[in-house]
């Protein structure tokens, strides 16, 4: 469906044909056509598998089941209360991580000195498995939401912090000396070359953490936690009911996946220049 | 001959220099292994509207000297003047063409044209009137609301040009600007260069190794030596104007004049010391 976007080497006479885009419509129709194809083959089998007892219902649940559970706990309203809790923790501990990571990765993009100090530093944290600081955090935060909120937040700074640093320090040299030779203040340097020129790595950085921020949210609620997907997964697993873990599960990825979706729908918008974006 | 050196060929007092290099040196220190001299003691002066080639071997200095000329650089020895006054700092009325185009890839082609123009504060209304008509002269009127990365190579450095001459730069200092494009685009565009310079009539210092193309461009060329850069000698390039780059090979003037460019770029080619191997075929 991106190939509609895609860019054309044109000289300025030729006008682009009008051909493309119906064509990369159909072929994306097609596309769309086959993945639904296999998913419903996908749950067919598993459906069929479970029902002629050759894998177990216990272990694996069944779509059926699945779908059943969501719907008892739509009816019962747990769904939007759990929903959002963790929503909150991954969105606040996102929003937080994201500031923090950009502002850092400038600063020390712009104090060499103090990054050559702080660098082995950020290394070790960064190559610590921020999970494991889980138990740390509740111990520090309790069981509530701040908790979740830091272990999102340890998450998705170091990400952004790394992308943001590698941004700023790879502003093309030869647009730094045309813009200081055309009249370019410092200031006008700052504002008008490295931060757009860094934007899109601390775009990629927001892209990539989000699934970070949603996995640390579950992650610190299995910790411990009173309410929130991850709790409900836990407790799901208590009870030996596979279908509540499975519909958890269903719910983090529709979560997961709507997130992704609207940040690529922001990105391709605000990133419409670079190439990458315009070729899909 | 038309070969002549800067002592021989004195300017009139009546026509300052726009530039004037006098006994400019750098030295750039390096953290591993010896100082690198880079150019050393060069003079010459460029008249105001000429348009000057230095031509010499790639990475020989050539760019270094641009840099200390656009106030990059603080030679360690000598002075530069630029209408008659010490270049301390960036002058206000150069603009510069590197051989990338160096657009803002965050920019339309409109934008990027109007760039230099929003640098010194020109109005929002008059910078898109103006950038408007330079991008009809450079022909990309259907591309002014491309990004570069929808742009071909010649394309962009269309853009660069518009972008350049969109400031009337009083100066400017270009850095191979056209080596990164195929023969084809590179012609057309030295013409189109030319024909904008013709109504503009900058001072023009170009940095080239290609021959050819000073040749084709050039008032004069300066011929440096490589690492140190030193000037060999100066060559007038009495071809007259406006030129057809096409016909130029044509010319028979035009291949006696490269013929005299490549001896001297030869006799600069040698470069290792005197002391090494006295029985050396080079005399």
């Amino acid at each position: 469906m991106l190939e509609a976007e895609a860019v054309v080497l044109v000289e300025p006479e030729a006008e682009p044909g009008p051909a493309r885009p119906t064509r990369s419509r159909r072929a994306g129709l097609i596309r769309f056509a086959w993945q639904m194809l296999l998913l419903a083959v996908f749950l067919v089998t598993w459906q069929m598998l479970v029902d002629h007892k050759v894998l177990t219902e216990l272990s694996v649940s069944k779509p059926t089941a699945i779908w059943d559970e969501m719907v008892k706990l739509y009816r019962g309203g747990q769904i939007w209360n759990n929903v959002g809790v963790t929503l909150q923790e991954t969105v606040v501990g996102y929003v937080f991580g994201v500031v923090a990571g950009v502002a850092a990765g400038f600063t020390l993009a712009f104090t060499p000195r103090l990054l050559a100090v702080l660098n082995p530093f950020i290394t070790i944290l960064n190559s610590l498995p921020r999970f494991a600081l889980g138990p740390l955090f509740i111990l520090w935060f309790g069981i509530g939401l701040t908790s979740k909120v830091a272990l999102v937040f340890s998450l998705v700074v170091f990400i952004v912090f790394t992308n943001t640093s590698a941004g700023a320090r790879s502003v093309d040299a030869d647009v730094v000396t045309v813009s200081r030779l055309l009249g370019a203040s410092r200031w006008d340097i700052i504002r008008k070359v490295m931060l757009p020129s860094t934007f899109p790595w601390v775009v990629a950085g927001m892209r990539l953490s989000i699934a970070y921020a949603v996995a640390g949210a579950v992650v610190g609620e299995m910790f411990a936690s009173q309410e929130g997907i991850g709790n409900w997964i836990v407790a799901g697993s208590g009870v030996f009911n596979t279908a509540e873990i499975f519909a958890g599960l269903l719910v983090i990825a529709v979560i997961a996946g709507t997130i992704d979706l609207l940040g690529r729908l922001v990105e391709r918008r605000v990133l419409r220049w670079r190439p990458e974006v315009a070729m899909g | 001959m038309t070969t002549t050196t800067g002592i021989e060929d004195p300017l009139s007092a009546t026509e300052p220099a726009k530039i004037a290099i006098d006994d400019v040196s750098i030295t750039f220190k390096s953290k591993s292994g010896p100082d690198v001299l880079a150019v050393k003691s060069v003079s010459f002066q460029v008249r105001p509207g000429e348009f000057v080639a230095l031509v010499g071997p790639s990475g020989g200095g050539k760019t270094t000297l641009l840099n200390m000329i656009s106030g990059l650089y603080k030679p360690d020895r000598g002075r530069i003047d630029i209408d008659g006054e010490k270049v301390t700092g960036i002058h206000p009325g150069l603009s510069y063409m590197p051989s990338r185009d160096a657009l803002l890839p965050w920019r339309t082609v409109q934008r990027n044209v109007e760039y230099g123009l929003e640098l010194r504060g020109v109005g929002k209304a008059e910078r898109a009137r103006i950038a408007a008509e330079m991008i009809a002269q450079v022909g990309l009127e259907k591309a002014a609301g491309r990004y570069p990365a929808q742009l071909s190579s010649g394309m962009r450095q269309r853009t660069a040009v518009a972008r350049t001459f969109a400031c009337h730069p009083e100066i400017l200092l270009m850095d191979e600007p056209f080596s990164a494009l195929d023969a084809q685009t590179r012609v057309r565009l030295q013409s189109l260069f030319l024909d904008l310079w013709e109504r503009n009539r900058s001072t023009v210092l170009l940095v080239t190794h290609d021959v050819g193309e000073a040749l084709a461009l050039a008032d004069r060329i300066v011929v440096l030596t490589s690492s140190p850069a030193v000037v060999k000698e100066e060559v007038v390039v009495d071809l007259g104007r406006p030129r057809d780059l096409r016909a130029m090979h044509r010319v028979p003037r035009y291949h006696e004049l490269f013929a005299q460019v490549l001896d001297l770029l030869d006799d600069t080619e040698p470069i290792q010391p005197a002391s090494r191997g006295g029985g050396n075929a080079r005399s």
